[in-house]
């Protein structure tokens, strides 16, 4: 179960941020934030000993006391970030994955659509349902 | 009921128009809410007579859907033309004056509309508010719009079903964009075409998410027919479902059963992606998750096709070579054309056969081949020969052309693949040392000779002696 999931573009911008709203919602984004220079670490240094093969799966980014960040890129340089609650109980590397992949084909579909342009935020209702469904569930959704 | 500033008198509009009674607003109940305010805003009484009067429109900040505007402007002229006034016993029977005149005007201005433009959902949008004002005759006013226009219009019953006339018109509709019923029409021009609905992007992206349900980025013809159905409702006035209803979905799912898949390359390249999606998808954990997208699974599917390219030269290079030892091994001194290619068919038509056959050298070769047997009267012969000898042929007067020519033609054909060549400088190699041994075989067998020769001298001596 999340606690923020964000869609970050290729240029890092964000298309998609979505937390659990409490009264740190800052402290997510600037987490979300801050992780990219992790992500831009993790593709130049893979790219280079592997060439084209690239894990998309990127693992743990960013482990803090309260809470882990993990990332995952696509093959066009779009960055999916998850953080999770390191007080929940601690997911397991394939939850953390499945949740990526449901992630990349609801993205992937949202692409598909062809009233949405590239680089607009994401609108989608149906992308919004399957990220409330992974987001932590105590709070209302927003 | 937000937007307007006339607070003390809403509860006297929301008390005449009904809806206090019904408790909720209906479609009669908001138009005639709506009146009721302009008269109020007008500062008129506000009555139920005031409905009928000629009055301006309500004015509400920040509300602005110009269409519905344009086509709010009718009642009010097909009141003043022969209305009468209104009874006093609430909900929408002070509206039913308005029939006569008001559907006769708005029809007119609809068939204007029709006539003028080719998917015109506007007409659809105008008729509704109009119409659908009159409670008692309002299923003999759709029915009459049935038969005029073919968009029928049943709200009070399942809107979210699809009857045949408007099944005639989506089909009619889907023909102008795409003649085969069976084929798909691509998101852009879908796009384009749902895009004159003027309904909101935002809007029209939660249609397509609703009804393109095989995610494949194209409607098919029951899809398309679902979308239509949606933007028409939506034009008029029907909030956009979460999911699909049930009826659309069946509609959907029989369609698609009932389709014996059309063998269109759009429908294979759907059925392509679909398979790809599920073997991706099946492949899973032990693999990168590149696989889980369409997208990295078609750049996959790409990049083997593509050998990437390779320096002509070196093989022209290595040709020449052998045209060179040719020229050695053979009759030593002739320089002409004809010769050494007669003798290269003779001797190496093995290897010939082996060549890869460029298209685009011989495509060019052509003019210098042909020019070639012009000139030569044994080339004919050669060429006479079977076909496979011929496109070495060719290429030899190419290797040729090059380095009498001199010039690096870099061909922009694509170039053989791996497996040919390393076959060819197999050959290549073996009849170098091919060559070697045989000049080493006739070296020896002379040296024999000469041994021979030797002994058979040392012999006689010894013979004689």
């Amino acid at each position: 179960m999340a606690v923020c999931i964000a869609v970050i573009a290729k240029e890092n911008y964000p298309l998609y941020i979505r937390s659990v709203p409490t009264q740190n919602e800052l402290k997510f984004h600037y987490t979300v934030h801050t992780s990219l220079d992790v992500v831009e670490e993790k593709i130049s240094a893979v790219g280079k000993s592997l060439g084209d093969q690239r894990e998309l799966y990127l693992g743990l980014l960013y482990p803090t006391e309260d809470y882990k960040v993990y990332g995952y890129v696509t093959n066009s340089k779009v960055k999916f970030v998850i953080v999770v609650d390191s007080s929940n109980t601690s997911l397991r590397d394939n939850e953390i994955r499945s949740m990526f992949r449901k992630l990349h084909n609801s993205f992937t579909d949202v692409m598909c659509n062809p009233f949405h342009s590239p680089g607009n935020t994401i609108q989608s209702k149906a992308f919004d349902g399957i990220v409330s469904g992974m987001m932590v569930q105590t709070a209302s959704t927003v | 009921m937000i937007f307007y500033s006339i607070p003390s008198s809403l509860l006297q509009v929301t008390e005449l128009c009904g809806a206090k009674r019904l408790g909720f607003f209906n479609t009669p109940q908001f138009f005639v809410a709506l009146k009721l305010l302009a008269a109020a805003q007008s500062e008129l009484p506000i009555h139920l007579e005031s409905i009928t009067a000629n009055l301006p429109l309500p004015r509400f900040t920040g509300l602005k859907n110009e269409p519905e505007m344009r086509y709010a402007v009718v009642p009010p002229s097909a009141d003043g033309q022969g209305a009468q006034t209104g009874t006093g016993t609430g909900t929408g029977t002070g509206s039913v004056s308005w029939t006569p005149a008001d559907r006769r005007h708005p029809e007119d201005h609809v068939d204007r509309k029709v006539s003028s433009g080719g998917v015109d959902l506007i007409p659809a949008a105008a008729e509704r508010p109009r119409c659908c004002e009159i409670r008692g005759s309002f299923r003999t006013s759709s029915s009459e719009r049935l038969d005029q226009q073919g968009l029928v219009d049943s709200p009070d019953d399942a809107p979210w079903r699809i009857t045949e006339e408007q099944l005639e018109y989506y089909t009619n509709q889907f023909r102008s964009l795409q003649p085969d019923l069976g084929a798909l029409i691509r998101g852009t021009i879908a796009k384009n075409f749902f895009t004159k609905s003027k309904l909101p992007i935002p809007e029209l992206s939660h249609i397509w998410e609703l009804s393109d349900v095989d995610r494949d980025g194209a409607l098919s013809f029951p899809e398309f027919c679902v979308a239509f159905h949606l933007i028409v409702a939506r034009k008029n006035g029907f909030p956009l479902p979460e999911r699909l209803p049930p009826t659309l979905r069946t509609g959907l799912l029989q369609s698609d059963r009932d389709q014996d898949s059309p063998d269109t390359p759009e429908v294979r390249q759907r059925g392509v992606l679909k398979v790809l999606r599920v073997l991706l998808q099946v492949e899973g954990s032990s693999r990168s998750y590149s696989s889980t997208s369409v997208e990295d699974a078609m750049k996959k599917a790409e990049e083997p096709p593509t050998p990437p390219p390779r320096p002509q030269k070196t093989h022209s290079r290595a040709s020449s070579l052998d045209l060179n030892k040719l020229f050695q091994q053979g009759t030593p001194g002739t320089t002409r054309r004809p010769p050494p290619v007669l003798q290269r068919v003779s001797s190496g038509c093995i290897e010939s056969g082996v060549k890869p056959e460029d298209r685009g050298p011989r495509s060019r070769l052509g003019p210098s081949s042909e020019d070639l047997e012009t000139a030569s009267k044994q080339v004919p012969d050669v060429v006479s020969l079977s076909q496979a000898p011929q496109k070495p042929v060719r290429r030899k007067y190419h290797a040729e052309s090059q380095n009498l020519e001199t010039t690096p033609t870099k061909p922009a054909q694509k170039p053989p693949s791996k497996q040919k060549r390393e076959i060819q400088t197999a050959i290549r190699k073996n009849k170098e040392s091919n060559a070697v041994l045989t000049r080493l075989n006739s070296e020896l067998q002379q040296q024999l000779k000469v041994s021979r020769l030797v002994s058979a001298r040392a012999t006689v001596p010894a013979s004689c002696v």
